[in-house]
């Protein structure tokens, strides 16, 4: 048996929080800026808290202040914008869920919303939230890496956008310095013939994935593959796999279900899961990684058929 | 060990208390405010069974500081209804035999509740989507889902949202 670590003990007698911080509700970006430029290493920032709370509670995070952003009324807000949509940091999931805009231009994050965590996880969890905190498991990462997402980051002298696919770097690891805040996610509207599709594997239908595969297929006027976009995430590295190999093969030629089988393949051949990990093995994994990565671009190229 | 004036609405009641900053709702609920209704489950935002409605909607007590409810409302299974006039829910809950061991209960009927208020005729579906969040471990999820039918019912008949059924069992329009 696997001896328990340290965090797993402590898990039993985590009721309330031992660490003791001073508490913080500003009203604006700016003053969050200016609080992150002087205490930047000591804070931590909370939004929905559903994440930042259980580490705390297990004792995995020091901190002298707390700083809620949920206060600020400049950062929940969905628009769309020119080319895209603009996601405000803290808008909830449950609001992201319920956007009839979202749910009609942009059906791969309503999907990948709709199977991460339960209606009471969905009230308080936030976008901006879910992304800082970087964890291989998320749902959502991989839909908005999918659609060429990027976020928008604002530090004390200057603003940055970054493609969120080099945003993470690690497990609960990004390139976020701790005098920054993101503010926003842009997602790009996907092109015309454009389809998607999020699936997921997990123990029960709101539990963490086991497995998430997030895909795009755009399609040229003669039926051929134009660009693709081939994400699996779910605890498959340190942080979610874009397969440029996968879609390399697609792109260009006519999708047959033998060369999305070979695609599937490819893609699972880059998944490098942890042997320790917590939800299935490693060979699980990318046993199931075959199937889901060819479903998921069998359904997308259906819809990408369908689009004018 | 810092502390916070808050001001919120517990149950249509206003109240104004000092909390620690590094204080859970749920620890607030159960001792400062001696509402025991609200349970503690798993801790880490698994079971629902601390359920408790911010502003009408379901969240989770046990990862919500207490200082962030300032200026809210909040609502507890003992706000919804009373032994002696209990919440449609409350009573479908008692008719249909969806109590067994009762943790789950509190959590179950405020998330029903929630729905109820939205959409006072859900389909099965919309009853599972809604209750997702509240884990039942003595396995009776038929008998709840059951319940929150016949709770659709019961309101239905009435001509009244569930959301004023207090109102109404005030003003002794309806039992």
């Amino acid at each position: 048996m696997r001896p328990k670590k340290k965090d797993e003990c402590i898990n039993v007698i985590a009721r309330i929080l031992l660490n003791d911080f001073e508490y913080f509700e500003p009203e604006t970006i700016s003053d969050v800026i200016t609080f992150l430029a002087k205490h930047g290493k000591d804070t931590k920032l909370i939004a929905g808290g559903t994440d930042l709370l259980v580490d705390m509670k297990k004792g995995r995070i020091k901190l002298k202040y707390l700083v809620n952003l949920m206060k600020i009324p400049d950062l929940s807000y969905i628009i769309e914008d020119g080319g895209g949509l603009r996601i405000g940091a803290t808008t909830t999931f449950r609001e992201i869920e319920e956007s009839q805009l979202i749910k009609e231009k942009y059906p791969l994050l309503f999907e990948a919303t709709q199977a991460m965590g339960t209606v009471q996880i969905k009230n308080m969890a936030t976008i901006g939230g879910n992304i800082c905190n970087a964890l291989p498991s998320a749902d959502i990462p991989p839909a908005l890496v999918a659609l060429d997402a990027k976020a928008k980051i604002v530090g004390k002298s200057e603003e940055r956008f970054l493609s969120l696919e080099e945003f993470f770097v690690g497990i609960r690891k990004t390139t976020l310095e701790s005098d920054e805040l993101l503010t926003e996610v842009h997602v790009q509207s996907p092109p015309a013939r454009s389809g998607t599709a999020f699936l997921k594997i997990s123990r029960t239908a709101s539990d963490l994935a086991t497995l998430n595969v997030a895909v795009r297929v755009t399609l040229e006027n003669n039926g051929a593959c134009k660009e693709a976009r081939v994400v699996v995430g779910g605890g498959v590295g340190p942080t979610l796999i874009r397969s440029k190999r996968a879609e390399t093969l697609l792109e260009g030629k006519l999708l047959e279900e033998s060369l999305i089988e070979k695609t599937a393949r490819t893609a699972s051949e880059e998944l490098k899961p942890r042997p320790t990990s917590i939800r299935a093995s490693p060979f699980y994994k990318i046993e199931v990684s075959k199937v889901l990565v060819k479903r998921a671009l069998m359904k997308a190229l259906d819809r990408a058929k369908t689009q004018t | 060990m810092k502390k916070k004036l808050i001001e919120f609405t517990i149950n249509g009641n206003p109240r104004k208390l000092y909390v620690k900053t590094n204080e859970l709702l749920l620890d607030v609920i159960r001792e400062d405010l001696g509402l025991t209704g609200t349970k503690y489950g798993c801790g880490t935002g698994e079971c629902g069974a601390c359920t408790v409605l911010i502003d009408g909607e379901p969240v989770l007590s046990c990862l919500t500081l207490a200082v962030t409810v300032n200026k809210k409302k909040v609502t507890t299974i003992e706000g919804i209804g009373t032994d002696e006039n209990p919440h449609p829910l409350q009573q479908a809950f008692v008719e249909t035999g969806a109590v067994q061991c009762g943790f789950c209960t509190p959590g179950m009927i405020l998330s029903a509740k929630t729905l109820l208020d939205k959409n006072p005729n859900p389909t099965e579906d919309e009853i599972k989507r809604a209750i997702e969040g509240n884990l039942c471990r003595c396995t009776g999820y038929v008998k709840i889902i059951e319940a929150v039918k016949l709770a659709a019912e019961h309101i239905g008949r009435g001509k009244i949202t569930s959301g004023k059924v207090l109102e109404a069992q005030k003003e002794g329009r309806v039992h």
